[in-house]
Parts: structure tokens; C-alpha cells; sequence
């Protein structure tokens, strides 16, 4: 059907409809309880860490997680310029090898846009990243952030996002529980979330 | 859901609506509720020519059926304009909500009639405490009691002021159970187009109620009482239901 | 004893399948609960549910003539599909000019409406599931039983055995090696995808934006694995702006499953930039009986965002599942939106409004406050009108007529008595004899009130 048509089938029910002007309403009316505390990064890594999502701010104890869990090999996301060291202990690749062998990596990293303390979320955007598939493909994904990029609400958050073709929340590994209600985390998307948050 | 409309009135000359199932079946809880409210209102009347809301025609979707019996009851209280009190939280709701449905498509005169008459329209227990404001019952009645709010009080002042009624007794202990913000299957007409269903919500509502060892089973409605007591009595069980109102004077007797 | 199918279908269900769709449904009310009041301490989101009310109430057209002029500055391509059929080849069309042969779908209850998956497949394209409930549902033809868990009903010793027979993984009932098994399968599928289709949650007229909210990663993964991606959603998905979307946000997954947010959530405004994104977009509108249904006085089912809060409440599909349905959509919100849809063919599902106690629980946790009961009685109204015919349907008229006469009604309600004294528990058939299969009657008093007034000076 073209547009023209469509459009007017849609106004030409909405004129049955009783005028109702759209509500106003403040962003504080929305505040969830989860978004007090300290602060922003505080808020941040309880909400992060209350769904299952890993935080680290040193990069050697997160190099030893990573050994710990038996990995060897990386993708580090090619708009990423500080790979935090990780290169000198693993096999990093900087391009995802998608024809080849694309299970072949352990974990991946990459930047993230900002974080969301009231929520408990990382953003990932296309605009900071060169390819999606380093926060996707692998078991482990490292989002790498400062401080500062923390705001504090979902409000806030929303204002910023779509402002770019892609941009994706992150609140944790994923997860399901399809299989008789039994949570299990890992399915499509990584089953470790870490969020590295560099001063 | 079934909120009734802001500012209905009152005061201490009322009339009462009996209920089709209290005429047929439920004596008592009509005289209880009676012989309660004379003790708070200078005047009860009981108009002759009442029959019923018209609820069983509504619900299956026969509006035709519902809006004559809905006119005959506007006609039955039109002798006054006092507030009418009814012992049945789905009458009430029929009749402050539901009606109003059913009289869409019709003149503006008729919906003028059925919105003045929805603000005359009270449930029993909800008329006592924010109507009448009476401090409570009073009196003794030793009961463990579970109390049942039929689906047609969610959203009304029934269920408080049941509870603050009951409360209100010296020697009454409500009690808590599972699934006590459940629908007993009842449904009016369901109960007789969906058996299996309706059964199989009575009997889960019935041995969640009976779990916790009452004494009394109360309601503000008879409609679901009818319904539980059937089921606990074909599974051979003992089901002690009460109306409200039978309670409030036993207590006061 | 029963006669409607719905209510059959609850005399047959396997009593496994019924209490995990019960107890599944009771966790997930429970859960809401527990976490709205948690979020929402003073109200437990009351307010966010007006306004989600509110906010839905209007400017449908505004926000799609919107949406249209983003999305397309946006480079999606926008095309308008005014019924399934239409719906189905547009899709297909854009298949066939790229030659797609394999397609992964996003869950998307729109698709299961429009009949998607079997259309295509005819055309030899390969359609695969990506979401693990719905991957399971497909696999051995099987029909979601729940609009959010598609696959409650199933058993991990049966998801197994589908997984072994169709050559997913070798037998393995254990939960977590299940998942794994298909985060392996649906891998090879995703780097092998032409296309991915999805539906929207909500799109974002403002800013040109499809919202999707997943917990498994498989929408953000399907669309870093395909080159074009397909949205299809119902024009009323369409809100005004990002700033309304945090009151969506805030309601959705907490009515649903009783998490906060969902894990992922996308925000798709065109074609990727990234590298593994889509090169192209399409937003398809579908109408499909919406527009008939938004100027009827049943548009407030419009404002539905597919939670399945009200269908986890509702005690008639607690003890019923979503198969009893036969639509796509089940429990309250299937009772009052699948005869809307059905257009010419309302009357073949005129019993579905009828399977409902009428109890409100459902309106009372909907977050977008709709009046669900009051449509169901508005629907049987315009069944009735119709002439529908609802197996064993109790005739009112002669009720009514008793009811609008007083002095007959006087005279004859104390003959009642006469009923206590004939063999009635013995009723075997009609109305009585279904009241009497599982209950008592209760004594007949007929009568004795008013007398006792009488006798009382009243």
C-alpha cells in the first residue's frame, strides 16, 4: 500500500477518537530507586554487578582474570587505542576474522561510549567502534570506559543514544531461561561482561 | 478496575437493594444487612418493585436483556433520591461501572439516567465505614476468619472497610492464605459456560481457604459463596461460609 | 462435560504442561510485583503506568508521518503493508531481488501474526529462529504457549530429544549444555545470514529509531551477521521520542519477567557503520486491521507492548496455556485483539471473549492501564450483535423479561421452593447439569426476605 494511503486510513480513525493532549511528565518522575548512592560509579557497579556484569580498574588483575579462566587468544577492537597491555600476555587480533575462523576468539574488547549508573548498563556504539563483532562473538567481552563517560540516568542516557545508526545497552552477560525457567548465562551474546573503568 | 465514581452521595436515609440472589436464596444476609443498617440510618427503605442489577444478561454480552432489567431497577428506586445500599460488591459494581457500558449506543437521556443513578450506588460494608462513618461494629464474635474480596471489589472501598468492620470485633482474627487475591472461577455465568475451569479455580480457592483452618469463610458478595460453599460441599467438606453482614450481627446480638 | 474448546482444552491438558505453565506464570506475577515495588517504592510505578496510558492515547498518525520522514533521512527504507498478505510478499520480494537464501528472525510476535516463517520457507528460503523459546517451538512445529516464554510448556528431556533429531546436538538434557548447544548451532547461522527480520518494540518517531529489547544477545548478534535488515511492526508501536521511551523502559521488562531492563537493548536508525552491521535497512508498517480497530471503540487494545503480564495473571490461562487460544496472541490480550483482527472472520472466534471470569486482576497489572475487562464485555456485545453463536450460550431474554417485571417477579420468585424438592442434584444435562457436576446447590429461599420484612414492619 503507499504511504498516503495508509497514513490516511490511520487519521482517518484517529478522528473518531476523543482529543487528549499528550501528557507532560518529568524526568524525576521516572527515577528508579536503583539510581541513588554515592556515585555515579558507585551507582554504576552496583547495578552493573547486581546482574552478573564482572568490573575491573586495573589492568593487570584484569590480565590474571583472564589467564585464570584459561584464555589465550583476543580481539581488540581497532578503534581501541589502549588495549591495556593485554597484547604483551595474549594473542591479540586487531580484525575480526569472520571468514576464517570466527570462534576462534576467547575475548574481545573494545570502547564503549558511555555507561548508565541507574541501569547498570554499558553503551556501545557504532560511531566508537570500528566492528561489532569484538563485543558480540566472543565468551568474555571487555568494555572499556572512563569515569567521566558515566551519566548518572536512563533519561540522560536516552538523550545521547540515538544519535548514531547503532547503539546497544549492555547490563550483563546474556542470559535465558527458556529451558524449564532455569537461568542460564552465555547465549547468544557473551557469557562474561566486564566493564574496565580507567580513571 | 471497578472504581466507583467520585462523589456519590449520601446520608442517613437510605434505600436498600436486596439483590436478586438474596430474594431467591441468601434470606439472612439480607435481613442481617438490614437489621445493621437501621441501627445507623434514620430510615431504610425497601422499594417493592426492585428485582435485579442486571448483571447475568450484561456479562454474557446481552445488552438488549441487560438495559430493560437496568431500567426496570432505575424506575424501582426513582420513588426517592436517597443512596442505595446494596450487600453485594458485583451488584454494586454493575451498576456504578459496568451499566454505563451497556447504554453506550443509547440516548443521551437514558445515559443521563443510568450515570445520575451510579452515584446512589453503594456496597454494604463500603457505605458503613465512608459513608455512614460508623466506628466499627463493636461487640464479641470468637471466629478465626479467612475473608474472601470477590474480583468485583478490586479497586472499591469494600475490602478495607470489610476488613476494618471485622477488625473492629472483639475475638476476630482474620487469617492469611495463598492466593488470596485470586479469582474463585465463579464468573457468574462462566461457572456454567466454562465448567472445567470454573471447578478447577474453586476447588485451588477452596483448599487454599481451608489450609488456614477458619471458622468463617466472609465475603461481601454471596455470588462467590455460592460457588466455593457447592465446591467444598461436592468434595464432602465442610464449608462455613457467612456474609458479611450475618457476622456484624452476630457480633452485635 | 465441557463444550467450549477452550475449556475442554483445559479437560485435556497434560497436568505437567499445566502446572509449569501455571507455576511459570505465578513466579513471573510474583516477580513483577517484587520488582515494581522495589524500583518504585512510594507507588510501585503507578504513575508510569498513567502515563505510559496517557502518552498512547494519542497522535498515532502524527508519530508514523514522523517516523516515516527519520527513518528515511535516517537511509531505512520505509514501506507500508496493509494487511499479512501484503506483508509477507513485500518481505519476500526483498528476498528474492538479493537472492536471499537464509534468513534469522528476531522473535517477533507481528511475524507470527502475519505467517511468516512458513511463507517463506515455501519459497525455499531457509528461516531460522534465533531465540532460543522460539528456536524450540520451530524446530518440531510446535506453537509458542506464551507471548514472552514461548517454550514453558516443554521439558528439557523433550528440547533434547528435538535437539538430537534434528540434528542441533547429540542427546544432552542438562539445561545449560541445551543453551550452549544452540549458541553453537544458531553461531553457524548467524555469519551465514542474509537477512535478519525483527519486530520492534517501540520505534522512535523523532528520532527515526527501532528499539529492541532481548536478554539473549541474538537481535544485536543476527543483525551483526546479515546484510539487510528487515523491521516489521504495527504502526502503534510508534512513540514520539526517546524521552517517552525511558517510560516504556522502565515498565516493560518489569511487567514482563520482573528484571529491571532486559539485558540488550538495540536502538537501530539505519544501516550500520560499523564493520559485521547491516548495509540496509527496511521498516515495513503493517496495518492488518489496526486502523479499523483504532477508530472502533476498541482502539485502547492499541496500547498493548506485549509483556504478558496480563496473560501471566489471568487465572483462565494459568490453567489453560496459550495453546488454548488458537490465535497467535493468548489470555486477556488474545480474547479481545485476535477477533479484532480477524476482521470478516471475528465470528469463527466469538468463544474467545467469553473465556474470561470478568475478575479486573488483568487490568490491574497492565502497564499501559488498559481496561481489559471492559473490552471483553464490549466484544461479547458486538459477538451477540452479530449473531455470533457460542456453543451453550444461557438465552437472557427471558431472564430479563422476568427481571423488568416486578409483579410477576414477586409472584414467581417464591415458587423457587418447589426446586428443593425435586431430584436436581441428579441433573445430568444443560446448565443445571453442568453447575452440578463439581458443586451443590444451595437451598432455595425464594421469597422469605421480603416476607420476613414484611412480618418486621418494614
Amino acid at each position: 500500500m503507499d504511504a498516503k494511503t495508509f497514513i490516511e486510513n490511520v487519521r482517518a480513525a484517529q478522528e473518531k477518537r476523543p482529543k487528549i493532549q499528550a501528557p507532560a511528565f518529568d524526568e524525576r518522575d521516572l527515577l528508579t530507586s536503583a539510581a541513588f548512592g554515592e556515585s555515579a560509579r558507585e551507582i554504576f557497579e552496583r547495578n552493573f554487578k547486581s546482574n552478573d556484569g564482572i568490573v575491573f580498574d586495573d589492568a593487570q588483575k584484569l590480565a590474571g582474570f583472564l589467564k585464570e579462566k584459561g584464555f589465550k587468544r583476543g580481539i581488540a577492537d581497532a578503534k581501541l587505542d589502549d588495549i591495556l597491555g593485554l597484547d604483551s600476555l595474549f594473542e591479540i587480533s586487531r580484525s575480526f576474522d569472520r571468514e576464517g575462523n570466527p570462534d576462534s576468539y576467547d575475548f574481545g574488547i573494545s570502547k564503549a561510549s558511555m555507561a548508565i549508573a541507574e541501569t547498570g548498563a554499558i553503551v556501545l556504539k557504532d560511531s566508537d567502534t570500528d566492528d561489532r563483532m569484538a563485543s558480540i562473538a566472543p565468551w568474555a567481552h571487555i568494555a572499556v570506559f572512563n569515569e567521566s563517560q558515566i551519566v548518572p540516568t536512563l533519561a540522560e542516557a536516552l538523550s545521547q543514544t540515538a544519535d548514531c545508526p547503532y547503539a546497544i545497552y549492555v547490563g550483563g552477560p546474556s542470559k535465558t531461561t527458556d529451558v524449564e525457567g532455569i537461568l542460564v548465562e552465555g547465549v547468544h551474546g557473551p557469557g562474561i561482561q566486564i566493564a574496565f573503568i580507567a580513571k | 478496575m471497578f472504581t466507583p465514581p467520585p462523589n456519590r452521595i449520601k446520608g442517613s436515609k437510605i434505600n436498600f437493594m436486596a439483590t436478586c440472589l438474596c430474594d431467591a436464596i441468601f434470606a439472612d444476609a439480607a435481613e442481617c444487612a438490614i437489621d445493621i443498617l437501621k441501627r445507623h440510618c434514620q430510615k431504610v427503605e425497601f422499594p417493592a418493585d426492585q428485582t435485579c442489577c442486571g448483571q447475568p444478561a450484561f456479562n454474557s454480552g446481552d445488552f438488549a436483556s441487560a438495559r430493560k432489567v437496568v431500567m426496570s431497577t432505575i424506575r424501582a428506586f426513582s420513588g426517592n433520591d436517597w443512596p442505595i445500599v446494596v450487600p453485594s460488591a458485583s451488584c454494586a459494581a454493575m451498576l456504578f461501572h459496568s451499566a454505563k457500558i451497556a447504554f453506550r449506543d443509547s440516548p443521551q437521556s437514558e445515559r443521563d439516567m443510568v450515570d445520575s443513578f451510579a452515584l446512589r450506588i453503594w456496597e454494604f460494608c463500603d457505605y458503613l465505614v465512608n459513608a455512614l462513618e460508623v466506628d466499627g461494629i463493636g461487640g464479641k464474635y470468637k471466629a478465626r476468619i479467612a475473608v474472601h474480596n470477590s474480583c468485583h471489589s478490586r479497586g472499591t472501598g469494600t475490602p478495607e472497610a470489610l476488613k476494618s468492620l471485622l477488625c473492629s470485633i472483639d475475638g476476630i482474627k482474620l487469617l492469611d492464605f495463598e492466593g488470596s487475591e485470586d479469582c474463585c472461577g465463579f464468573g457468574g455465568t462462566f461457572s456454567v459456560v466454562f465448567p472445567q475451569i470454573s471447578s478447577e479455580l474453586g476447588v485451588q480457592k477452596v483448599r487454599n481457604i481451608l489450609a488456614a483452618n477458619p471458622d468463617r469463610i466472609v465475603a461481601a458478595d454471596t455470588s462467590c459463596l455460592l460457588h466455593q460453599r457447592g465446591i467444598a460441599q461436592k468434595l464432602g467438606l465442610d464449608y462455613p461460609a457467612a456474609h458479611a453482614a450475618q457476622i456484624f450481627r452476630a457480633a452485635s446480638e | 462435560m465441557a463444550i467450549q474448546p477452550i475449556d475442554k482444552f483445559c479437560e485435556n491438558l497434560n497436568p505437567r504442561v499445566k502446572a509449569a505453565v501455571h507455576a511459570a506464570s505465578v513466579g513471573s506475577t510474583n516477580a513483577r510485583a517484587q520488582i515494581l515495588k522495589k524500583a518504585y517504592p512510594a507507588d510501585s510505578g503507578e504513575k508510569l503506568r498513567a502515563l505510559a496510558n496517557a502518552i498512547r492515547s494519542s497522535g498515532w498518525t502524527e508519530n508514523l508521518e514522523t517516523a516515516y520522514e527519520s527513518l528515511e533521512r535516517n537511509g531505512v527504507k520505509v514501506l507500508f503493508a496493509k494487511d499479512a498478505a501484503e506483508a509477507r510478499s513485500m518481505i519476500y520480494e526483498i528476498a528474492a531481488k538479493r537472492s536471499a537464501k537464509n534468513v534469522v528472525k528476531v522473535k517477533s510476535m507481528t511475524t507470527e501474526e502475519i505467517e511468516l516463517n512458513s511463507f517463506l520457507i515455501s519459497k525455499g528460503i531457509d528461516v531460522v529462529e534465533t531465540d532460543l523459546g522460539e528456536l524450540i517451538i520451530q524446530l518440531d512445529g510446535d506453537k509458542p504457549s506464551h507471548i514472552v516464554k514461548p517454550a514453558i510448556h516443554r521439558r528439557r528431556d523433550d528440547i533434547a530429544k528435538s535437539f538430537e533429531k534434528f540434528g542441533i546436538a547429540a542427546y544432552d538434557d542438562n539445561p545449560e549444555h541445551i543453551t550452549l548447544n544452540a549458541r553453537k548451532y544458531l553461531r553457524k547461522k548467524y555469519f551465514n545470514a542474509d537477512i535478519v527480520v525483527s519486530g520492534a518494540n517501540y520505534i522512535l518517531a523523532r528520532e527515526g529509531t527501532v528499539v529492541l529489547a532481548t536478554n539473549e544477545g541474538n537481535a544485536r548478534f543476527s543483525m551483526a551477521g546479515a546484510k539487510t535488515h528487515i523491521a516489521i511492526a504495527g504502526f502503534e508501536k510508534t512513540i514520539p521520542s526517546a524521552r517517552e521511551l525511558a517510560v516504556f523502559l522502565n515498565l516493560l521488562a518489569r511487567s514482563a519477567t520482573g528484571q529491571n531492563y532486559t539485558v540488550y537493548t538495540d536502538f537501530v536508525s539505519g544501516p550500520g557503520t560499523a564493520k559485521n552491521s547491516p548495509e540496509e535497512m527496511f521498516v515495513i508498517f503493517l496495518d492488518n486491521g489496526r486502523s479499523r480497530i483504532l477508530g472502533s471503540e476498541f482502539a485502547d487494545i492499541l496500547k498493548c507492548m506485549r509483556c504478558g503480564a496480563c496473560m501471566n495473571r489471568c487465572p483462565v490461562f494459568r490453567l489453560v496455556s496459550g495453546h488454548a487460544y488458537r490465535t497467535v496472541y493468548p489470555g486477556p490480550l488474545g480474547i479481545v485483539l485476535s477477533p479484532l483482527l480477524a476482521g470478516g472472520d471475528i465470528d469463527k472466534l466469538a468463544d474467545l471473549p467469553k473465556a474470561c471470569t470478568l475478575c479486573g486482576a488483568c487490568a490491574d497489572v497492565c502497564p499501559a492501564k488498559i481496561p481489559l475487562p471492559d473490552l471483553v464485555l464490549k466484544l461479547r456485545d458486538t459477538l451477540k450483535r452479530n449473531g455470533a453463536k457460542v456453543p451453550n450460550d444461557i438465552n437472557f431474554l427471558p431472564w430479563s423479561l422476568l427481571a423488568s417485571s416486578p409483579k410477576i417477579w414477586r409472584l414467581v420468585i417464591p415458587l423457587n421452593k418447589i426446586a428443593n424438592f425435586l431430584p436436581l442434584k441428579f441433573a445430568r444435562f444443560g446448565t443445571l447439569g453442568r453447575w452440578i457436576k463439581s458443586r451443590t446447590l444451595p437451598k432455595l429461599r425464594g421469597g422469605e426476605f421480603r416476607k420476613w420484612l414484611k412480618k418486621n414492619g418494614r
